[in-house]
């Protein structure tokens, strides 16, 4: 089969902080407390949901961050053990809970702050038996974990949580390396970025303006 | 100056044995035991600090390292910072012992070997605060098994124990070469291949985090150099210390010649590390931008004790070094023990500095595992400095730390470490 | 319900997580999204809708909370368990257009297994609200129940006994659309308290249209027909999720959007157009927009001639349209089906639900001035005159419209400006925009919340008579279209009529401190509360807590978590979770009928609220009252040959799990400028003005005819508290919880964690708060302590609340202590943003 590349758009004028990918992705990977893989952010003013400006001369959207899985993904290179990496057939970038040995080089070397997720604990949970899809893997105490793309989902032909549970179809996933998908012709009608770009990691998360 | 050239020329070469034989009293043979109750309650200590440490690196194993500050986004800490240090520490002492072999030039002195003693102990240190660092240590045997060679980590894993090994087989050498066991061309062999190994493990070190695009304060390609003319600083001033204090125990006789010349050195070590921080800091604030940023937190910002701490230190220390008047043992060690805290505030500021500034300055809903102050604002967070280690933290470190000094203790009593008196 | 699980590609669930490389990799690179992606190219490989997991089952769900979304949910189970709650597609529209799900649909799972669940029936044992409890049977708590009502009965009166509810489930068996509460209580003749909630926009535009339903407007996915959408102080990118996306689509489209609210929201952020009005000045407005539309001349005069009451002539003595009655024609008398009104609206009387009934209608026809001059009936009039006077007899008589631009003509921009702090030209854009239709107004809860909403609406819906742009695609002017399906039947067997009629919630604290209703004893002495925590929700907690529940004899609550009205209870009885019991719901945002199936047991001891019904039946002497199934009474409710002639009937709802009830799509009202008044007009001019809810008030019916805009009870510059209090006290109704469900989940409190309080900086400042101090905001009702946040999008001298933070959450108080229990006479309204406040450190513990 020919490579892809999974690639996830973010429409920024669809997108209401509602944080329902947030939720989503929590529940779907039993993520454990204090353990968000996806995160809302606001651009704007100093908290969630405030504009920046004055009154009533005012800014604010949205982006939601998680891994960028990135074509050229600073952590694949660091890790000492090969326990994040790239999968040449998707350009997912992986992790592998048993492999990694918690050094936190892949953490260091990610420009984008926080979206990989350390378990400083044993993983705690708010409920005692695991939720979302049985299929994810167990979560370890001491090692780095991140957004998946919803692998356990690839694997059954659907999108990650996040795409299916966002009402405000903000979302679009697919393969990039098709130039007939939905996310490449979106890509073709709007302009878009991408998170900090000059870092040259070519991150796959695309956000519309 | 003039003593300097002096001190070039070949005559007080270290591998001619006979030339320290006429400036230093004799001591005990090498390869007795020392028996000082000082150093044995030296040794007893230091065991005594390692095993707390270790029982404090169990509760982090056990209870978890959320029992230390760092966090998602401030992952790294007080293990690495002082493993930065440490490998700059173990740099000097093989340094100064190999160059004047490798190069065939004057030593210094008898303290050849004590220095090499220094450097093993270092580095077992640095080893050891990246093995604490880890969330699984025993997966360690992985870096075997799944090496990614492509990895800076990888690299630095690879050199440290490389290094670790050279020096003590050049501890072993030079013992060797001594009883006279072995040729002096194998040990200058080996003194080279040490010293490129040196050379290469700072650079190393400084690579895993100077070939970081993520981080603005990381990024540069002066970070290697540095690290290398930074590790010479520290390791030279611990030199130094180490040869006032052994000497001043009566454990070795050193001629002040011979610490004048470390401390010349020293001072010139000092200034060339002042000279990359000064280009550094220009090329960082010159543009303006992010840079400016970088710069503004180091001298005025939440890093500006630490910058302060290194500008002022060096440059005392190099005040006293590179002024004949001012060549006191006691104002010596207290102008290296300063570069040596120069040193570790650069770890700080380097370490901390490269969290310190969020690439995604964006709010979003913290918790307890994003950042260590999570319990304001984002900008709450980043007010004052981003991480600050937490007792368990300090404890472990310095179990790892007294394990270095146990080594080195270790090593005063059971190895021939004084100058020969053949 | 459940389809089989087929291995994408025949990989099992562990061969594939072992994989790492090719094989599972060339499967993901068919990955592709139930219905929001589908267009990658291995695409047909990819099975749509849910996929189960091994062991997995999944039962269709219904999320039923009052956010009026009523989406479909996926219910997965795991060895009994519910694992995890997600998006179901509707069956009624292929298009997926109405598929979504948000964060609290999506965490269900902690409110079923969440520590605070009830997990049996409770009895007080401390103070009431000390939180102390013995656990008790289910016979020990109804017997308890039951000897206390009956005695209050004997000693007080059947009407002593009063039931109420809040929104907290949707269904029509165990929720609040549900006919078996009544059919118990009315049997027992117990008094019904009825909440008092957004009621203010109802009154205003059903006096002016008639009624089809509390909230009615063009269905969302009609935006996108509109060159322009208005929102007016609909926050609905908190409140209302589900809609958020076809507003999106309709901007896509091409649709411009105004929102018109004092709050910089995530809506307003994405408007073109966000007018920062100052708050409660909606009507102010609205009646300035329609000046540059009169000034202009710019008016549809066709539609108002045909559609509005606008050539009727007035009286200027009774108030009352000038009658063809009055000119000596006598009346005619036709016969006439009036609807059938919804469980869930506000006409619904008790028992009177769903019968449809022919009735003889007197018509007395309006007189109005035709072109010749002359009066005339209006059936005959050839050419209605909008402006004109006429004397009767000595009685000025002049054209509604002509009183309505007397009254419109008050506000011109350049005044209107300095009442909503809108500059004058704004007004006059929005009112161009306005006129360029079709345009679609959505009006929210902002106006409505304040003692003068009732005009707002009122002011809102007559800028539609003016621009005639209503009942057509893109045009409608109302609130987001959320009822009760029109056609079921309350009347299901057992049901008798009340015997006393509804009583306000608001009416309810004086009536239980003189234990007098209308002026006649009236006391009440227990009171049994379902789907609903108005210690909570409910205006004025501390009025509540200590007349209501201080004087209640037996305060008894039935929830499936711990609630500051459970705190407050004498008996708790633990009711089971939507997911464990089967349901109908028939009040949905979707105008769909929706079918919940049980997916698990009841947890615990707990019971759903149709079985508790049946045990207090028991208890009070009729064992036999409620005696058929939940399948029973459904088939019911909605078997009624209304909807049977539209192929909707129980078995086919339960079926296909979800049934649209409209015949068509999108659905929209009002079309052909039909309307449910007594003309079939639009009658802005408001010839009999009345009340939402009879408590016996009087109002001053001159100011009814016409929408007005005059300043609410508090919440102004300038107010009788004004001296006191200068903040304006705003809440929202926060994504993280759907009023005060969710607000013990434990997922949602990670990304919510505590109270907070919105404020302006300079407003803070000027106070020396600074950002993220714990803040006392309090005013003469209460106080409430919650974490000062910054932020620039709230309007100067306002603050924002995200409500309904439970007691235990804040450091003191809550912030329903803070909201007046003062309301419109005609609106009789719960005015939650009426309030002015102060805020102070708090520096207590």
């Amino acid at each position: 089969m020919a490579e892809s590349k999974l690639v996830m758009l973010v429409d920024t004028q669809r997108c209401i902080a509602c944080n329902s990918c947030a939720v989503a992705c929590k529940v779907e990977n039993n993520l454990p407390r204090d353990v968000w893989w996806n995160r809302v952010m606001t651009v704007g003013g100093p908290h969630l949901d405030a504009p920046s400006g004055t009154y009533p001369d005012l800014e604010m959207y949205n982006v939601t961050v998680a891994c960028q899985h990135c074509e050229n993904p600073a952590c694949v290179k660091v890790c000492p053990v090969g326990a994040t990496y790239k999968d040449p057939e998707t350009g997912v970038v992986r992790q592998d809970y048993d492999k990694c040995i918690g050094c936190r080089m892949c953490m260091s070397a990610c420009p984008y702050n926080g979206v990989r997720s350390f378990n400083w604990e044993e993983p705690a949970y708010h409920l005692d038996f695991p939720v979302g899809d049985q299929d994810v893997a167990p979560h370890q105490k001491h090692v780095v974990e991140k957004c998946t793309f919803c692998w356990h989902r690839l694997a059954k032909g659907l999108a990650p949580a996040c795409v299916e549970a966002c009402s405000a179809r903000a979302r679009i996933f697919g393969d990039a390396s098709d130039p007939t998908s939905a996310v490449s012709q979106k890509l073709k009608e709007r302009s878009s970025m991408r998170l900090l770009e000059d870092r040259d990691t070519e991150p796959s998360v695309y956000f519309l303006r | 100056m003039s003593e300097y050239t002096q001190g070039g020329a070949l005559a007080n070469d270290d591998l001619d044995f006979s030339a320290p034989r006429n400036k230093e009293r004799v001591g005990e043979r090498s390869s007795a035991v020392v028996k000082s109750p000082a150093l044995n309650i030296a040794i007893g200590v230091s065991a005594a600090v390692v095993v707390a440490g270790l029982a404090l690196w169990f509760m982090q194993l056990s209870g978890g390292m959320a029992q230390t500050a760092m966090r998602n986004l401030d992952s790294w800490g007080l293990y690495i910072t002082g493993f930065m240090f440490f490998v700059g520490l173990s740099a000097g002492g093989l340094i100064i012992s190999s160059v004047p072999k490798a190069l065939g030039i004057a030593g210094f002195g008898g303290i050849s070997k004590v220095a090499v003693m220094s450097s093993i102990a270092c580095t077992v240190a640095a080893i050891g605060l990246v093995v604490v660092d880890m969330g699984q240590p025993f997966r360690v045997w992985e870096l075997f098994v799944y090496s990614n060679l492509g990895s800076p980590l990888m690299w630095d894993i690879i050199v440290l124990a490389t290094y670790l090994i050279l020096s003590c087989a050049y501890l072993w050498a030079q013992v060797r070469a001594e009883a006279g066991r072995m040729s002096h061309a194998a040990l200058r062999a080996i003194s080279v291949v040490a010293l490129v190994c040196a050379v290469l493990v700072h650079s190393v070190t400084a690579w895993i985090f100077g070939l970081q695009g993520g981080r603005e304060m990381w990024h540069t390609a002066l970070l290697a150099p540095w690290f290398v003319s930074s590790a010479l600083v520290c390791g030279t001033a611990l030199v130094v210390c180490i040869a006032v204090g052994l000497r001043r125990a009566g454990y070795l006789e050193l001629d002040q010649s011979y610490l004048v010349k470390l401390a010349k050195l020293l001072g010139a070590f000092v200034l060339v590390d002042l000279y990359f921080f000064g280009c550094d800091l220009l090329t960082e604030a010159f543009p303006g931008g992010s840079g400016a940023e970088v710069v503004a937190m180091l001298t005025t910002g939440p890093l500006a004790p630490f910058f302060w701490v290194e500008i002022i230190g060096c440059a005392a220390c190099a005040v006293v070094c590179l002024t004949p008047a001012l060549r006191r043992n006691g104002l010596l060690v207290a102008a290296s023990l300063l570069a040596i805290a120069g040193i570790f505030c650069k770890r700080v500021q380097l370490l901390v500095g490269g969290f310190q500034i969020a690439n995604l300055d964006l709010p979003f809903a913290m918790n307890g595992s994003s950042i260590t102050n999570w319990e304001g604002s984002l900008a709450d967070a980043y007010t004052g400095m981003v991480y600050w280690p937490t007792p368990l933290e300090f404890g472990v470190t310095l179990g790892v730390v007294a394990l270095g000094f146990l080594i080195f203790f270790l090593g005063l009593k059971f190895l021939p470490l004084r100058p020969s008196d053949q | 319900m459940t389809e089989a699980y087929s291995p994408a590609r025949g990989l099992t669930r562990r061969n594939f997580l072992k994989s790492t490389g090719v094989a599972a990799a060339a499967v993901a690179a068919s990955g592709a999204g139930a219905l929001t992606v589908g267009e990658l190219a291995q695409a047909e490989t990819y099975e749509p809708g849910q996929t189960e997991g091994a062991g997995e089952e999944i039962f269709h769900g219904v999320c039923r909370g009052n956010c009026s979304g009523t989406c479909k949910l996926n219910l997965h189970v795991v060895d009994g368990k519910l694992v995890k709650t997600s998006k179901r597609s509707f069956n009624s529209f292929p298009d997926g257009s109405v598929d979504r799900i948000c964060l609290r649909g999506l965490s269900q799972v902690y409110n079923v297994y969440g520590p605070n669940r009830i997990q049996y029936p409770m009895r007080r044992v401390g103070e009431r609200g000390s939180g102390e409890w013995e656990r008790i049977t289910w016979e020990e708590a109804i017997k308890e129940i039951t000897d206390e009502w009956k005695r209050i009965q004997k000693e007080y009166g059947e009407q002593a006994i009063a039931y109420t509810r809040g929104s907290g489930n949707l269904g029509c068996i165990s929720g609040v659309a549900s006919p078996m509460y009544n059919v118990f209580f009315n049997k027992i003749n117990a008094s019904m308290i009825k909440i008092a909630r957004d009621q203010a926009n109802t009154r205003g535009i059903n006096r002016v249209v008639g009624n089809l339903g509390d909230w009615v407007l063009n269905d969302p996915s009609d935006f996108k027909n509109a060159k322009t959408l208005f929102v007016w102080g609909a926050n609905i990118t908190d409140a209302q999720i589900h809609d958020w996306h076809f507003v999106a689509d309709a901007q896509d489209a091409g649709t411009k959007l105004v929102v018109i609210d004092p709050i910089m929201t995530q809506l307003a952020a994405r408007a073109d157009l966000w007018v920062p009005v100052r708050p409660a000045t909606d009507a102010a407005l609205a009646l300035s927009m329609m000046h540059v539309m009169v000034t202009e001349d710019a008016v549809n005069k066709p539609f108002l001639r045909d559609s509005t009451c606008a050539p009727f002539l007035v009286r200027s003595d009774t108030g009352k349209f000038l009658r063809m009655s009055d000119l000596g024609v006598e009346p005619e008398v036709i016969e006439v089906e009036t609807g059938a009104v919804s469980a869930a609206s506000s006409e619904n009387k008790g028992a009177q639900v769903g019968k449809a009934k022919t009735t003889q209608k007197i018509v007395d026809h309006p007189a109005v001035l035709d072109a010749d001059g002359t009066v005339k009936s209006l059936a005959e009039a050839a050419d209605p005159q909008l402006n004109g006077t006429y004397d009767f007899n000595g009685v000025a008589c002049r054209t509604a419209y002509d009183l309505l631009v007397e009254d419109i003509m008050e506000y011109a921009p350049e005044k209107a400006q300095n009442i909503c702090d809108v500059p004058a030209e704004t007004i006059v854009e929005l009112a161009h925009m306005a006129l360029d239709g079709p345009c679609t107004h959505r009006l929210g809860w902002g106006s409505n919340s304040y003692t003068n909403g009732v005009h707002a609406a009122h002011a809102n819906i007559t800028m539609a008579a003016l621009t005639g742009q209503i009942g057509y695609p893109g045009a409608g002017t109302g609130v987001g279209d959320f009822k009760a399906c029109w056609g079921i039947n309350a009347v299901v067997k057992g049901m008798t009529a009340a015997k006393y009629p509804m009583i306000s919630a608001l009416a309810l604290p004086e009536i239980m401190r003189t234990d007098k209703w209308k002026g006649e004893d009236y006391p009440i002495r227990s009171l049994y509360v379902y789907a609903g925590n108005p210690v909570s929700n409910q205006v004025n907690t501390n009025e509540y807590i200590n007349d209501v529940i201080g004087n209640m004899d037996l305060y008894v609550v039935a929830d499936y978590t711990f609630t500051d009205t459970v705190k407050y209870a004498d008996i708790v009885l633990p009711a089971s979770h939507w997911f464990e019991q089967q349901e109908l719901v028939p009040i949905s945002a979707t105008q769909c009928f929706l079918h919940s199936e049980k997916a698990i047991d009841p947890l615990y001891e707990s019971k759903s609220d149709f079985e508790i019904l049946k045990l207090l039946a028991a208890g009070m002497g009729y064992p036999d009252l409620i005696d058929l199934t939940e399948d029973e009474y459904m088939s019911q409710v909605v078997d009624t040959p209304a909807l049977g002639a539209l192929g909707i009937t129980y078995d086919a709802i339960k079926e296909n799990e979800d049934m649209y009830w409209y015949p068509e799509k999108p659905w929209i009202p009002w079309k052909n400028a039909e309307f449910r008044t007594e003309s079939g007009r639009m009658e802005f001019y408001v010839e009999n003005p009345t009340v939402q809810f009879d408590v016996g008030q009087e109002f001053d019916e001159d100011r009814e005819h016409l929408p007005r805009y005059f300043n609410p009870t508090e919440a102004y510059e300038g107010s009788p508290t004004w001296d006191k209090y200068k903040l304006i006290l705003l809440s929202e109704r926060p994504r993280f919880r759907v009023h005060s469900m969710w607000s013990d989940n434990a997922y949602l409190r990670e990304l919510d964690p505590e109270p907070t309080i919105k404020m302006n900086p300079a407003d803070a400042e000027a106070r020396g708060i600074a950002d993220g101090d714990y803040v006392e905001v309090y005013n003469d009702r209460g106080h409430c302590v919650a974490r000062a946040v910054f932020n620039d999008g709230i309007r100067p001298g306002c603050m924002v609340y995200p409500k309904s933070w439970q007691q235990h959450q804040h450091k003191a108080g809550c912030w329903s202590e803070l909201l007046t229990s003062e309301y419109d006479p005609v609106g009789v309204n719960e005015s939650y943003f009426d309030n002015l406040v102060e805020v102070r450190v708090w520096n207590e513990e």
